[in-house]
């Protein structure tokens, strides 16, 4: 193993790490978006790429997110690798035409003839004081749409490698970074070109007692938790920790595996709660691993409002006493 | 934020001249801590930091003018403000480069050693309303799903037979051991009839001696065997697990290198693992590594005199010592029994080594 | 008087509307052909428009010092575009409809927003946008989409058979939406009572407008609409007011709609967290602040005897006492109670759905209500 390839990074730099890696080896991939090329990104994840690769593959836009939408759906069909960026995930909906109808069908509606190796990015999730719109969680838009794939990482290995994947993969990915990890932590990342398995869940604690199921900005608190709860239990780890990480679709196997092990559920989403992505996994454990449930599988999630302007925010984001709260409850609940 | 720079202090002015500095290069600054004094054609004004922080860099001199937007100061540790909107620092700022954590996870789970146990919950509600522990029951349907007929009936059994507790701790393990030595070992039994020249102060002890001698002398007995391998090791020190017996169950500590001590170190040593087992303060390691093993269940009952205590493996033997009995002249007998597997040991060697033991007894 | 054959030709043939010079003298003066328009003999109105001006200007760079040192969050600052803000607002009348974007502190405080109100709504507070005239649409942050809620008041306007005129602002990156341009031809399609003002102010954060459009200006994609259009140029303010009192006139007598593109520059960052050096050097923002709106018109009505160097330290004073006291004002409200999340997303909060009120309720108690929570930095 090259050393000089192990960086310690942030997501955010990880980010850049994975687009400098992918765009170096293959002259297909290009990149639009608004602020991309000399400002780098307004979260500086393209930063130095343009001077890098050039203005014809980092194409700052005009401010106009279906275009930019429609021109990846067009770049992709024609042979290029577009990675997409839109601001922030408050600015996608305009986009939502030309990924439900045109991105996530064209393979479809032509029986292969023609397809949409597309990368849709954008930073999401709240917590950062920020104005309005720019806290979305809506992940669940995107899940729902048969022929996409919704990525989340959440940390700077993960986003490193889940982006190479998706540049990598012939079908339309919508890569959703949740922007209040950008530059939380900072980890060695091998910067080997490796990409990681897409459509699989990520173990990142294991533990005997309570399957604990999160993906986003909510790993950082969900880890908290669960290494203390871990620390305090004595003579078994309790609480295993699953980043789902591949939203769409769902690595079920997994989530399988580990809740025949423990029997109880908990679910962490920063969305809201009606028809979130949490809703998806709990109907597929009442389906199917009932008798294996020890207890009712519990959801921590955001309310069914807007999520508050900033002031109020923190009455609407998800904390650690939040989910260590519904982890005890589970653990001394029983039918 | 990386640079503050010089906010407009009002009065529609956009200049101010440096005064005077009460920060510098590497000092730690509170939110709200005044930084520099500024003159503005009004009035001198304190500019204070808006975060916390340390100091990288101060701009500018006493005397020089500073324009509205131009920096002030430079924070260690952070790079520029990164966003176009919102506050993306998290962390609180290090006095040098951000550490890397360390990021462990797998792709997916590992398959587990526990058992799945398949029940619904309605029939886990039925077993809690019937007090019946659902990791007791044996279920009778498809995969061993259990159903609330097998409730039911584990209920019934609780009342007529008593509750069934379930097996932890050493308990556990002693079955699970001699499940394993019945599969594997060939075990062979002789009892010896051993006569005392005097009573001895510690049985245990004095028998712990002995055997020392006798592996010495007949090292067969001592030895680590591999059953699948078909290999055996000879060892030259004697490591002599005692049987201990407490309320939680069957401990077997281990009192090292038994040849080369004497008898009142063994004494002490003995002691001293006998008080760590019953405080229950016993380190793991001292159960672990035994070459032989000592049983004297005679010291618990006077009448007991023979037996048939199992073998171990790696061990190849172990030696079951009753309770003295005294035949019609007073000679005093100490029975033994030396349960040795057959697989690796032979009836000769095992003789032997009773004569030997019997040999310093005597 | 503005050139009207502006109004129907092409706006790239013609130069921006501009009556006063960088330094605020008369163009006329200069050997420029327009007359002035008439209302520059009217000494109230033009002191009443630099009173405004300059408290745009002392509250937006207050505003930006309060994000500095975190009273507020992040704010996108107006330096240099009073102009246009404080003409709109003074050019609307009273039951008009204004639909904003997010760069029009002097528009808001002249349709009457208190200072207090711009501030909650800039630290965080949603009962900022529940103040000011009742028919204005709010700030809106979604690039563009004003554009199209503007078309669509225009029409109730026009179908309830009122008189007032609709007024949108947007910055020359929202000119690139499909919105704006949707907008515009349903406007010239349904012949609507809108004004739309670009603030061309040159940046849309880092693109700079020859990146945004080949067009040579933002005012001609009117004409596909057969909307009239112009280009003015925005620092000036009295040719602002004209063009803007003429085209809300224009449209509340029902003669249709109008494209105004400002010419300004953007003197600031996009927002207080932004770093312009990043993408623009300096020397250019430099050579901007020589064309700055409030010096021209303070030059101008110096020049015409409306103004002296009293008159403008008592105005400096007056603004910063009354910055000062808003301040203090808003930072004496207190933040709304948890569950304030759950009173406007419906009329009244659906029953079947009042489990999650009962949830918020017990999720403040358990994070903030415990002995071991000690912070007190959360307002």
């Amino acid at each position: 193993m090259n050393d000089e390839r192990l960086k310690n990074v942030n997501l955010v730099e990880a980010i850049n790490m994975a687009l400098n890696y992918s765009m170096s080896h293959d002259d297909s991939i290009v990149m639009l978006g608004e602020d991309i090329g000399k400002n780098g990104g307004v979260f500086r994840a393209t930063d130095g790429l343009q001077d890098k690769f050039g203005c014809a593959r980092i194409m700052d836009t005009p401010l106009a997110e279906t275009s930019i939408a429609g021109a990846a759906v067009g770049m992709a069909v024609a042979g290029l690798k577009p990675i997409a960026e839109i601001q922030f995930m408050g600015f996608i909906y305009a986009t939502l035409e030309h990924i439900i109808c045109h991105a996530a069908r064209m393979r479809n509606r032509t029986r292969g003839r023609l397809t949409c190796p597309m990368v849709l990015r954008a930073p999401y999730g709240g917590g950062i004081h920020a104005p309005e719109h720019h806290s979305e969680s809506t992940e669940a838009l995107f899940a729902h749409i048969p022929g996409l794939r919704v990525i989340i990482p959440s940390s700077p290995a993960r986003a490193y490698g889940l982006l190479l994947a998706a540049i990598e993969n012939p079908d339309p990915v919508i890569f959703l970074e949740p922007k209040r990890l950008y530059r939380s932590e900072v980890h060695e990342v091998n910067d080997n070109g490796q990409p990681l398995p897409l459509d699989r869940c990520f173990t990142l604690r294991e533990g005997e007692e309570l399957t604990l199921i999160s993906w986003g900005a909510c790993i950082k608190e969900c880890l908290a938790v669960v290494d203390q709860m871990n620390a305090e239990s004595g003579s078994h780890d309790r609480i295993e920790l699953i980043d789902l990480a591949s939203i769409k679709p769902i690595d079920f196997a997994t989530i399988s595996d580990s809740i025949k092990k423990t029997g109880r559920c908990v679910i962490v989403h920063e969305a809201a709660k009606t028809c979130g992505v949490g809703a998806e996994i709990a109907a597929y454990i009442a389906e199917h691993l009932m008798a294996y449930c020890k207890s009712p599988v519990k959801r921590v999630t955001g309310f069914d409002t807007v999520m508050p302007y900033f002031r109020n925010e923190q009455h609407y984001l998800i904390s650690e006493l939040d989910i260590k709260a519904a982890i005890n409850t589970s653990l001394n609940a029983s039918f | 934020m990386r640079y503050f720079k010089l906010p407009d202090l009002g009065e529609g002015l956009i200049e101010a001249e440096i005064v005077e500095w009460h920060v510098k290069a590497g000092d730690q600054v509170a939110t709200d801590q005044l930084m520099l004094a500024v003159e503005t054609a009004k009035a001198i004004v304190e500019i204070p930091s808006p975060q916390m922080g340390i100091i990288e860099h101060t701009f500018g001199e006493i005397g020089d003018t500073v324009h509205i937007g131009e920096p002030l100061v430079e924070y260690q540790g952070e790079n520029d403000s990164v966003s176009v909107v919102g506050n993306l620092s998290a962390q609180p700022l290090a006095d040098k480069a951000p550490e890397a954590v360390v990021d462990r996870f797998t792709v997916g789970v590992k398959a587990s050693s526990i058992a799945a146990i398949q029940v619904s919950p309605s029939v886990r509600g039925l077993a809690g309303r019937l007090g019946v522990d659902v990791g007791q029951v044996k279920g009778t349907g498809e995969g061993g799903r259990i159903s609330s007929d097998d409730i039911e009936k584990a209920a019934k059994m609780n009342q007529s037979h008593g509750n069934s507790e379930k097996l932890t701790g050493v308990r556990k393990s002693m079955a699970k051991v001699m499940v394993k030595s019945h599969q594997q070992v060939v075990p062979v039994t002789l009892f010896a009839d051993v006569p005392l020249a005097r009573e001895p102060s510690d049985m245990t002890v004095t028998v712990a001696k002995a055997i020392a001698f006798a592996c010495a002398k007949e090292p067969a007995l001592n030895v680590w065997f591999d059953g699948d391998k078909l290999s055996r090791r000879l060892l030259n020190f004697v490591d002599l697990g005692i049987a201990v017996d407490t309320e939680q169950g069957l401990f077997v500590p281990v009192l090292r290198q038994v040849q080369e001590r004497s008898e009142d170190d063994l004494k002490a040593g003995l002691a001293a693992l006998k008080d760590a087992v019953i405080k229950r303060n016993i380190p793991p390691a001292e159960l672990n590594g035994a070459t032989i093993i000592l049983s004297n269940y005679g010291s618990l009952n006077p009448y007991c005199r023979y037996g048939t205590p199992v073998v171990v493996p790696p061990m190849v033997a172990i030696v079951g010592i009753g309770a003295i009995y005294s035949i019609k002249d007073g000679e005093k007998i100490l029975p033994i029994s030396l349960t040795f597997d057959h697989r690796c040991v032979t009836g000769g060697e095992a003789s032997r080594f009773i004569g030997y033991i019997a040999e310093q007894l005597n | 008087m503005m050139p009207h054959n502006s109004y129907i030709s092409n706006s790239s043939l013609t130069v921006p509307l501009q009556y006063i010079s960088s330094q605020g003298e008369p163009l006329t003066e200069l050997g420029g052909k327009n007359e002035l328009p008439d209302f520059v003999n009217d000494k109230a109105l033009l002191l009443q428009a630099y009173r405004w001006m300059s408290l745009t200007r002392a509250f937006d760079q207050k505003a930006v010092a309060l994000q500095r040192t975190g009273i507020i969050g992040t704010y996108p600052s107006s330096l240099g575009q009073e102009a246009i803000s404080v003409a709109c607002g003074m050019a609307l009348e009273k039951d008009d409809v204004f639909v904003p974007y997010y760069r029009d502190h002097g528009s808001q405080l002249v349709r009457g927003h208190l200072i207090e109100h711009l501030l909650l709504y800039w630290g965080g507070d949603e009962r900022g946008s529940a103040f000011g005239p009742a028919s204005d649409m709010p700030i809106c942050v979604p690039i563009a989409t004003q554009a199209s809620h503007a078309v669509g008041i225009a029409s109730a306007l026009k179908i309830q058979q009122k008189r007032q005129a609709v007024l949108c602002t947007l910055g020359d990156g929202a000119s690139s939406k499909g919105d704006f341009l949707e907008a515009l031809n349903l406007a010239g399609s349904w012949h609507l009572p809108v004004v739309f003002v670009i603030n061309n102010n040159q940046w849309a954060i880092s693109v700079p407008r020859h990146i945004q459009s080949g067009a040579p200006t933002l005012a001609q994609k009117a004409s596909a609409a057969a909307i009239p259009n112009l280009q003015v140029d925005g620092n000036d303010f009295i040719a602002m007011y004209e063009v803007l009192t003429e085209a809300l006139q224009r449209a509340r007598q029902r003669k249709g709609p109008m494209v105004i593109e400002a010419i300004s520059y953007r003197l600031s960052d996009h927002t207080t967290a932004d770093d312009a050096s990043r993408y623009r050097e300096q020397d250019e923002v430099d050579k901007a602040w020589k064309n700055e709106p409030i010096k021209r018109l303070q030059n101008y009505i110096f020049q015409r005897g409306f103004w002296d160097k009293n008159a403008e330290g008592c105005l400096q004073d007056d603004c910063q006492t009354q910055i000062e006291k808003s301040v203090m004002a808003y930072q004496r409200i207190e933040a709304e109670q948890p569950e304030a999340m759950f009173d406007h997303m419906y009329q009244s909060w659906p029953d079947v759905m009042d489990d999650q009120v009962v949830e918020c309720g017990e999720k403040y108690k358990r994070n903030f209500l415990t002995p071991e929570y000690q912070y007190s930095g959360l307002k």
